[in-house]
């Protein structure tokens, strides 16, 4: 039914996009004013070869086939007659940006080149979750867990747990941890010294000045004798208000010409690019970016996966240029999706739910500029259930040899208690 | 309303995440000006009088301790207040539960006269709504945004708001993208509130007949040949089942085919935005669904389908488990479960059935403390305070920035109910709580306790029985009654800082 166009609910996404696309005004136009001291040197750095771990989710079920194409299967192409992205030598203005003969980046995706060609940016091909689990849910919940899959038992998350069992790289530091977003990922539950802000720049206490510091006095006397977990978020709180509030985020300036799109992840990664500068001892952030779960309308060259690829892009670029001249090399990012989509484009023009995925990872102490697979093949007896990327390479395995090589704890154990599970080494780090 | 409330979504279509300094919908331009009738808070605000909280007796002081009766108040209302907790002291822990569940033979009219005049989308067809808002989708989105507010601190009809909460997390359809600003409003009408204390099946039709929840799961592009899971997967993994729960891949494949042609009809017919079953793009197959064959071959398939889910003791058992951590805690124990899920099974989904065994009082002595979500927390201030409420900009505000505007989760799983997510940011909690009763956040406050001629230890124990029944802890009630008697001059700002504090307190952030 590739012929079929569904008109009624083209007519439906016409509908929203009239209405919605052209409303984005007034973005944080980042008034630059000159004041920004870029190290609050609050926390003395006692550890300080410590990689700060930057977690980036991408929510949905991103298809990663999209993003790092393997223009060298045929399969590829015979299963997507209108998603796939022409090859690097067709001549095609939306081509293929080709890097090792094999896999190219969608052109969507050209904001990472950089990064790429600098040798820090690292694509792991044909990765993710083992377990069979279609579920958004269930698969997000594993892998911020850090679980292989069966039942979802593991509470915390592993860089929470990795926060738990690890001493904090500046003793006088308030915050170890932020997940930028109203609740907190499971990645980071279980962090101590660890919050979910929805936007750094704007966490202070309101209300009227003549009785604030009255009030926060109250505040802090009614939760300092309450029950966990209010008792000690309450007591994060009101350090990191004084904390951030030293950090100009308003005044930001990134370094490098970089420039960070106008959308929520942009300025989450400029937030965090601001936090990581101002060396006030965070070792962890996570960060969402929405919107992967593409079963209609995904137009790899024009519809939801070109902005979303875009966003990602080009926000991760300006990330690794605003870094790059310093912090970079004691920042590891890697980021995420809880599985890959479908080899085969479905009667929508878009994706459902797959397996195997792939991670990227980017910093001054990756080996990146190359692609690191164990690739199983797009055949149709090589795919996992006969339809999606089978996985080679666990996910577990790039973020044991992160936590291990770049920020020194090699208590892989904890972060992913499995007795089934090994890691494997795939030089993921330099 | 007189306000031009800011509503604004946090994504439009999955492509466009936004913060909250990046987009603005266009607010309300027609907006109205009506208001809820004064007299629906001041006669509970006057009886509120009549039942005199000084002599009411001062409960024990920590979370877990208090009365059954209290505990009942609290999880089957949006927020205990002293008309309430009068109301069970007269009718006993089993007729409070009794009149609560009947629902019906509450009259509600007063509220919703007020609020059908003031927001004419809520009584609107779907045709009407694409109409008349399709170029001006704000007026809609923000007239079912602030008629849930309101519907939620002012009904007297509590449970059954507790219920639509529950129900619009479980069938949670993002109001921001597509056509749903135009079509939720209907879902909201037709099968949350329709159905929120009915047969569960009934509300598991109804929810996969919704035109805006066929196009939010992209239903709506399932078609023969080349089915769409989305919808079909949701369908089991979170409506009824639970995740990978007695099905399988083939079975998500399956039923992806029986639903091919579910679909609406389009915004530019007559009937527009109404639910359509399209036969031409139906896959009239044979299908095994749960090992059942299905060969109706028409829209009985999905019908079909509907009915297995909904006879299921794995649906029972996933609902009981949810309306207990909803209701009762967030570790539900497995015998309660199947006590639940026996009510669903006994009375072929019967909601109000679960919900007796839910609330029953035995289980209720033993609940455990709960976090109030950030809506929760606001509504329950304003109804433990009689507090009105002329405008809804500020709420909304703080919704938002507290990551919890109702219909603003993106993901068809609903806001989480959970205590790790949602006990990290609780600074807009503080913040909220300190701010609105500001004079232009449209709360107007008249309490008898508001006084600044009244003695510091009587406006702290006025506060506490007026918002927690008398059960604030020893240390808060210490550092509220440190705050007000401080040697500062008490007026009525110092008072009103005193009771933002008392709603931003820990005490007030469980219930």
């Amino acid at each position: 039914m590739s012929d079929h166009e569904c008109k009624t609910c083209n007519e439906y996404r016409r509908i929203s996009r009239r209405n919605f696309v052209g409303i984005s005004a007034g973005v944080v136009a980042g008034v630059l004013a000159p004041g920004w001291l870029p190290r609050v040197v609050y926390a003395s750095s006692e550890n300080s070869t410590r990689d700060i771990v930057v977690s980036i989710f991408l929510r949905g079920g991103a298809d990663s086939l999209s993003m790092v194409v393997p223009h060298g299967e045929d399969n590829y192409y015979a299963s997507r007659p209108t998603l796939a992205v022409p090859r690097p030598d067709s001549g095609e203005p939306n081509r293929v940006s080709d890097l090792d003969g094999f896999f190219g980046f969608s052109p969507s995706m050209s904001a990472l080149r950089d990064a790429y060609d600098d040798g820090e940016l690292l694509v792991v091909h044909a990765c993710g979750l083992k377990d069979p689990t279609r579920s958004h849910f269930d698969a997000m919940r594993f892998m911020e867990a850090g679980q292989g899959g069966g039942a979802p038992s593991l509470q915390t998350g592993w860089l929470g747990r990795h926060l738990q069992v690890t001493a904090p790289t500046a003793s006088d530091g308030v915050l170890r941890a932020v997940g930028i977003g109203a609740g907190l990922q499971r990645t980071l539950v279980g962090g101590p010294q660890t919050l979910p802000i929805a936007d750094l720049d704007d966490f202070g206490f309101e209300g009227r000045k003549a009785t604030r510091k009255a009030r926060r006095a109250a505040l802090e006397e009614a939760y300092a004798a309450w029950n966990e977990p209010l008792r000690t978020s309450a007591d994060n709180t009101g350090r990191t208000v004084d904390l951030l509030r030293k950090i100009g985020f308003q005044s930001y300036r990134p370094s490098g010409k970089a420039s960070y799109p106008e959308n929520q992840f942009g300025y989450s990664l400029k937030s965090a690019a601001a936090l990581i500068k101002a060396e006030v001892g965070v070792e962890a952030i996570a960060i969402d970016l929405s919107g992967w779960d593409t079963h209609e309308f995904q137009g790899n060259n024009d519809g939801h996966m070109e902005y979303l690829m875009m966003s990602f892009a080009e926000s991760l670029g300006a990330f690794h240029k605003d870094l790059s001249s310093d912090n970079l090399k004691n920042v590891s990012v890697v980021a995420m999706s809880e599985f890959g989509r479908n080899l085969r484009e479905n009667g929508s023009q878009g994706t459902d739910h797959g397996h195997g995925g792939m991670m990227l990872a980017l910093g001054g102490g990756i080996a990146g500029g190359r692609v690191l697979t164990d690739w199983p093949g797009l055949n149709d007896g090589q795919l996992y259930d006969g339809q999606d990327l089978e996985i080679t390479i666990d996910y577990r395995d790039v973020l044991t040899e992160i936590l291990d090589r770049r920020v020194g704890n090699s208590d892989w154990k904890a972060l992913f208690p499995d007795p089934s599970y090994k890691p494997r080494t795939h030089g993921v780090t330099i | 309303m007189r306000e031009m409330g800011t509503v604004r979504p946090s994504f439009s279509g999955p492509q466009a995440p936004v913060l909250k300094r990046q987009g603005r919908l266009p607010a309300a331009a027609s907006s109205m000006g009506a208001r809820i009738p004064k007299h629906l808070i001041a006669e509970p605000r006057e009886a509120a009088r009549r039942v005199r909280p000084r002599k009411r007796k001062a409960l024990a002081s920590s979370a877990g301790a208090i009365s059954a009766e209290q505990r009942l108040v609290q999880r089957a209302t949006m927020g205990l207040n002293l008309v309430e907790m009068q109301r069970i002291d007269d009718l006993g822990y089993d007729g409070y539960l009794d009149y609560q569940l009947d629902h019906e033979s509450i009259d509600n009219s007063e509220l919703e006269d007020a609020l059908t005049r003031a927001f004419p989308t809520l009584s609107m067809s779907p045709s009407e709504l694409i109409r008349t808002y399709e170029g001006n989708q704000g007026v809609p989105v923000f007239e079912l945004i602030a008629a849930s507010i309101y519907r939620a601190a002012y009904s007297p009809r509590q449970l059954y708001e507790r219920m639509v909460v529950f129900w619009t997390d479980h069938f949670n359809i993002h109001l921001f993208g597509d056509a749903q600003p135009l079509l939720k409003p209907i879902d909201d009408r037709d099968v949350i509130r329709r159905h929120a204390l009915g047969k569960f099946p009934d509300l598991l039709s109804a929810s996969a007949h919704s035109p805006a929840m066929l196009i939010y799961l992209t239903n709506d592009s399932n078609v023969r040949g080349n089915p769409n899971e989305n919808y079909a997967r949701e369908l089991m993994e979170l409506h009824s089942l639970g995740v990978d729960n007695g099905y399988k891949q083939k079975d998500v494949r399956a039923v992806a085919r029986c639903f091919t042609g579910w679909r609406a009809t389009g915004p530019r017919q007559a009937d527009a935005g109404e639910f359509l079953f399209d036969q031409s793009q139906h896959d009239t197959g044979t299908k095994t669904v749960l090992g059942q064959a299905i060969s109706e071959g028409g829209i009985r398939d999905g019908e079909r389908v509907l009915e297995i889910l909904g006879g299921k003791r794995l649906t029972a058992k996933f609902l009981a488990r949810k309306l207990l951590i909803y209701f009762w805690g967030y570790e539900p124990k497995r015998r309660d479960v199947n006590k639940v899920a026996n009510a669903y099974m006994n009375t072929g989904g019967d909601i109000k059935a679960m919900l007796r065994q839910v609330l029953k009082k035995g289980r209720m002595e033993r609940a455990q403390p709960k976090l109030k979500r950030p809506f929760h927390l606001m509504v329950s201030a304003l109804r433990g305070l009689f507090a009105g409420l002329d405008r809804t900009s500020h709420a909304i505000d703080h919704l938002f920035t507290a990551g919890h505007l109702p219909f603003n989760w993106e993901p068809p799983d609903g806001y989480p109910d959970s205590e790790e997510f949602w006990s990290g940011f609780i600074l807009p909690r503080w913040n909220w709580a300190t701010t609105f009763l500001d004079a232009g956040n449209g709360v107007e406050l008249d309490l008898p306790f508001v006084d600044p001629s009244l003695k510091p230890t009587r406006i702290v124990s006025d506060l506490n029985a007026y918002l927690f029944n008398g059960a604030l802890s020893a240390a808060t009630e210490a550092s509220l009654l440190a705050f007000l008697d401080s040697g500062k001059k008490i007026d009525k700002k110092r008072i009103h800082d005193l009771i933002g504090l008392a709603a931003a307190s820990p005490d007030f952030q469980e219930y």
